[in-house]
């Protein structure tokens, strides 16, 4: 069977010489992506160039039965574009044309384009576009909206899903499907498209996509807060909420993190010692206005003894520390032999509760647990490290334990397991076990609907 | 529609009313690209020549706007109303969508049954 397969790929590959590549070499660097999970080595890899190339390896994968998954840039960190099956991988990159159209403030994009080039093509025209995941120089719109990707700007502005107005996406028959546009407002009919947003590729493909973009306010302040109490922190934070100001980002980073930072580009970063800090920005269109809001933030969290309040207006100063939040997530996997990473959310009211806990569960099984991420929205990115156990053995079965017990309290707190990354392979496990049972049956009847054959993107999401 | 299309729309409205004789009357969420167009009998009492007349005026309507890049409802729904002119102007492949997903839903079509396409 399989031999039959690569023979069919083979036949392919005459109409697509230099499309579709099937040597060991090149597959062997599609079997995982950024959340570290091995998959098998594809049968091979396919950059189309267009929907229409998409809709005949579509098609052609339907009728021979061959599974595939889409690929991005392959930063997601659950598994969404690792091969659990013998596959072919769609990899998007060279579909990454950008329009950007003045009259609809909108942006026509390719779902392989890169989100920050999006951003910048935006800013030429004065546009904006908000949605900035950390790893926003090298991740595709593609794989924002299949994972519904958010960011520090999310506080403010939303989430990926808040800013597609329409998608073209190939179903897995081979069927081309253009939902929605660049029309602002749509409610004629189910809204489908909101369905393959964050459906982690498991539906079908994106092969356009057309954005929402905002006027580009141009001036913006960062507010930098360094606490020696971490609860008091979250207190400031919660403080913040009841003012009428309106930040474009809440950021909290455990001064563990930063000093994982520290470590790792042998830089010294102030305060790093400390316990907490606050980043939050405020952006507008005059600089006196963002002048005035930093001021009176500042005031805000003064209440709650900080070590330091610095307000830094300079674009360079604000992108310095950007980039050092920017580093956490691979400062902390190379201070641990190994490291789970969640992102769970939670209500914001019950941040502390969920933090508090964290501390708990640290004190008892002697693990560290660094906490940081979009406080503003209670999206907590858990870094749960193992510096100890070298050959990682016990670890194995002990990190699982202590993965549940964080999601435990999540979902307790009424929360839930993943605000941006999704669930890909490296939770399904947890997703099956927290979620209604009604709700996995709603999921696998969807999964069945636009995917009879089991094809696109096979055994993600749920066990 | 798409709001770089309104101009064009409302070119085409008025030339349906010169055409047609109706008034059509527009107002609405212009900065959204979303009109409400109010399509009046002020001549037909009775309404009967009226019934079909209209509704060859309310496709070209939704016609002229689909062309444009836009859709049959920014904001009020399909419902009953619209179902007749959402399945002439869906691409059939979205409607077996639909139909599919409400019987996933609905398998006994006990709710709300009838609505959104024909
Ligand atoms: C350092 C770092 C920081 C990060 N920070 C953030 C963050 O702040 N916020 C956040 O949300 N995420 C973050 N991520 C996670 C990751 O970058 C996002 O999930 C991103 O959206 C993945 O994009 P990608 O192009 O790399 O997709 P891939 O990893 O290639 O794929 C991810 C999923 O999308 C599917 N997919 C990709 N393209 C398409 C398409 N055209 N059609 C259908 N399905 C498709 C794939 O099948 C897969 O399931 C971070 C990752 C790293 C490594």
């Amino acid at each position: 069977m399989m031999f039959f397969k690569r023979f069919l790929l083979k036949m392919f590959k005459k109409k697509y010489p230099s499309n579709l590549f099937l040597d060991s070499d090149m597959t062997v660097s599609y079997m995982n992506d950024e959340s570290g999970k091995n998959g098998e080595q594809p049968l091979g890899v396919f950059f189309p160039e267009n929907s229409e190339d998409v809709k005949k390896m579509a098609s052609f994968c339907y009728r021979y039965k061959i599974p595939y998954i889409v690929r991005g840039k392959g930063t997601g960190k659950t598994g969404g574009a690792v091969p659990v099956k013998k596959s072919l991988i769609i990899v998007m990159e060279r579909m990454n044309r950008i329009i950007i159209d003045t009259k609809n403030l909108t942006a026509e994009v390719e779902p392989g384009a890169i989100t920050l080039d999006i951003q910048k093509a935006a800013a030429e025209e004065n546009l904006f576009y908000p949605v900035d995941p950390a790893s926003l120089d090298s991740c595709s719109i593609g794989g924002n909206i299949a994972e519904n990707a958010g960011g520090p700007r999310a506080f403010k502005y939303g989430v990926t899903r808040d800013f597609v107005l329409g998608l073209d996406v190939v179903l897995p028959n081979g069927d081309f499907i253009r939902l929605g546009g660049k029309t602002r407002k749509d409610v004629s009919g189910y809204n489908l498209k909101d369905i393959f947003i964050g459906s982690e590729g498991t539906l079908g493909t994106v092969t356009k996509a057309y954005l929402k973009l905002l006027p580009l306010p141009k001036e913006k302040i960062l507010v930098w807060a360094v606490f020696d109490d971490f609860f008091e922190a979250v207190e400031a934070m919660s403080a913040v909420y009841q003012t009428s100001l309106t930040p474009s980002c809440i950021e909290f980073i455990e001064g563990r993190a930063f000093q994982a930072v520290e470590k790792m580009l042998h830089k010294p970063i102030p305060d790093a010692d400390s316990q907490a800090h606050l980043l939050i920005e405020v952006d507008g269109f005059e600089k006196d206005g963002v002048l005035k809001q930093g001021k009176a933030l500042s005031e805000v969290l003064y209440r709650f003894s900080p070590k330091r309040i610095s307000v830094l207006p300079y674009h360079r100063q604000q992108e310095k520390i950007w980039n050092l939040r920017r580093q956490i997530s691979e400062a902390t996997k190379h201070a641990s032999f190994d490291k789970k990473s969640e992102d769970i959310c939670v209500p914001p009211a019950n941040l502390k509760a969920f933090l508090e806990a964290m501390r708990e569960i640290e004190k008892v099984s002697g693990v560290d647990i660094i906490c940081f991420g979009h406080l503003g929205d209670g999206n907590v990115h858990v870094n749960i490290l193992n510096i100890k156990d070298e050959t990682g053995i016990t670890w194995k079965k002990f990190s699982k334990k202590i993965v549940y017990s964080v999601f435990d309290t999540a979902i307790k707190l009424g929360g839930t397991l993943s605000g941006e990354h999704g669930i890909g392979l490296t939770k399904k496990k947890y997703f099956s076990a927290f979620t209604d049972p009604e709700i996995i049956m709603i999921h696998k009847k969807l999964k069945k609907l636009f995917d009879p054959k089991k094809l696109l993107n096979p055994k993600k999401i749920w066990k | 529609m798409p709001p770089a299309n309104l101009k064009a729309f409302l070119e085409a409205m008025r030339e349906i009313e010169k055409v047609s004789g109706v008034d059509i009357i527009c107002f609405g969420h212009l900065g959204d690209g979303n009109v409400h167009v109010n399509i009046l009998n002020i001549k037909d009492e009775t309404g009967i020549t009226w019934k079909k007349f209209s509704k060859k005026i309310v496709y070209s309507v939704f016609d002229t706007a689909i062309k444009l890049g836009g859709t049959l409802s920014g904001e009020h729904g399909i419902g009953l109303t619209k179902k007749k002119y959402f399945s002439a102007f869906t691409d059939p492949e979205i409607i077996m969508i639909h139909k599919k997903l409400k019987k996933l839903f609905d398998p006994k079509k006990l709710l709300n049954p009838k609505k959104i396409w024909k």
